[in-house]
């Protein structure tokens, strides 16, 4: 038998008609087991698509334990660009906190569904207060991770203007203010505002790129959106073999990641020189906002590792707070940069949200990680946004001539 | 006319149902695993994903952390 096995060719449509039925039994489970994870039909496990206004918007076709809304918004509802009659609609722009992100170590258990993140609950406290009755009311959260004030003006500017918001909300302020400014960082372009974004490398690798490995990326990416198996390899590739580099264990690896320059805190001048150029993206919002009679609000967003003696740390935030806690040159350069942004925005006659005095009551699990909400938290910062933001935005409607609202 | 959705659930469900037909029939002995393929055939096969894998993992790995235009990863679920 084995002698006419080899002598025997092999049967290659045959042996590509059991691969493809193999295929389809291994799909069908795939398919199957998506169906009951996520509790809809398998779509994608792209967490973002490319957008040309801010590099990257969520994925509204997305398949994962959480739901991206069909306009691409971390919302459970879909909105439509044209602002619906007697509507004040919110706007709010920024990076992970908005998004209610977690990052992957260092953090609680859960996630933060769709309808728990700071837009939902600030919709609801709007509707609750007897000053907005009759007024239709629409908070859409624009968030997307990892963005800095530079995609948030770009999104604002060429897209978001255009969905007419009564007021824009600015978050994102822990991305452009991240940790301390080294010395000579400003001169050599190596802050964040400074650098290309995180994800334009993989942007130009998928977009621009023409070599082959590119070309076999791109094509097996695009049968991952197709099929529920490809994406469970590419998601297993992923995890494996670039979230968590199988060559970390290699001594080499090791002494080099130990390495690392004095720090040296950047004079005065120089924080300066980076606050007016965050200033500059700021300002365009303010400037083009105002210009087509829209409102603008920006918040800021308190490091867990800053408030030791400020907040009550819970119980769930002492699990990891020894390992989120920050020191006293991180603490001091988001002081002074709070302290800037204050008065920058003070001096544009534009408000600025600080949760601080709702934080320094706040002892409930606010925090899931270091920076991130969980949505207990989320409902906190919604109560600040309300309280802070709500004289403005009852002018806003009085200005608008918007029936409804009466003088509380 | 038939909703594309449900339409592709319906064919999901038929190879479901074939995929279980299949499975079953070789694990009670009516179908050979020999009869659909010989040894070297299924070698064949299984070295043909093996490549096809590999070099996948290559492109990946060589993506994540060797290219300049590297995967940056933020965000997971």
């Amino acid at each position: 038998m084995a002698d006419s096995e080899t002598s025997t060719p092999l049967r290659w449509s045959r042996i590509l008609g059991v691969i493809i039925a193999a295929f389809l039994v291994v799909e069908a489970s795939a398919q199957a087991f998506f169906a009951v994870w996520s509790g809809k039909q398998f779509n994608s496990v792209f967490l973002y698509r490319w957008s040309p206004y801010g590099l990257v918007r969520n994925n509204p076709d997305l398949t994962g334990n959480f739901e991206i809304s069909p306009n691409g918004f971390r919302d459970t509802r879909s909105y439509t660009q044209a602002k619906p009659p007697n509507t004040l609609r919110l706007v709010l722009l920024g990076g992970s906190v908005l998004y209610s992100g977690v990052t992957p170590v260092n953090a609680l258990p859960g996630i933060v569904q769709s309808d728990s993140t700071i837009s939902q609950y600030l919709a609801e406290r709007l509707k609750q207060d007897p000053a907005f009755a009759g007024i239709n009311i629409e908070v859409i959260n624009a968030g997307v991770n990892y963005n800095t004030i530079r995609e948030t003006s770009a999104s604002y500017l060429a897209d978001y203007i255009h969905w007419d918001p009564d007021m824009v909300v600015v978050f994102g302020s822990a991305n452009n203010f991240a940790t301390a400014q080294r010395q000579g960082q400003m001169q050599a372009r190596q802050l964040i505002l400074q650098v290309p974004h995180t994800w334009h490398g993989e942007f130009d690798r998928l977009v621009n790129d023409r070599s082959l490995s590119s070309a076999i990326e791109v094509l097996f990416r695009r049968a991952a959106d197709a099929s529920a198996t490809f994406a469970i390899v590419h998601k297993g590739l992923t995890r494996t073999l670039v979230e968590n580099d199988p060559a970390r264990f290699l001594p080499n690896y090791l002494s080099g990641a130990a390495q690392a320059d004095k720090f040296v805190l950047a004079p005065e001048v120089e924080e300066e020189q980076y606050f007016d150029l965050y200033s500059s993206y700021a300002s365009a919002i303010i400037g083009a906002a105002r210009q087509v009679d829209q409102d603008v609000a920006f918040f800021w967003e308190y490091h867990l590792g800053d408030l030791e003696g400020v907040k009550p740390i819970s119980p769930e935030e002492q699990t990891i707070f020894p390992a989120v806690k920050r020191d006293a040159v991180q603490i001091g350069y988001a002081r002074r940069m709070h302290d800037r942004w204050r008065t920058f925005l003070a001096g544009q006659d534009v408000a600025g949200v600080d949760p601080l005095e709702d934080l320094k009551g706040a002892s409930q699990t606010v925090y899931t990680d270091y920076l991130h909400y969980t949505a207990k938290g989320n409902a906190l910062m919604a109560r600040s946004l309300h309280a802070q933001l709500r004289e403005r935005l009852l002018a806003g409607l009085r200005r608008r001539g918007m029936s409804g609202p009466a003088r509380p | 006319m038939m909703h594309a959705s449900v339409a592709l659930m319906l064919f999901w469900a038929l190879a479901a149902f074939a995929a279980l037909g299949v499975v079953a029939a070789l694990l009670s002995g009516r179908l050979q695993a020999g009869a659909l393929l010989t040894r070297k055939e299924w070698k064949a096969a299984l070295q043909l994903i093996g490549i096809v894998a590999l070099v996948l993992a290559m492109i990946y790995y060589q993506n994540g952390h060797f290219s300049d235009r590297t995967t940056f990863i933020y965000g997971r679920f």
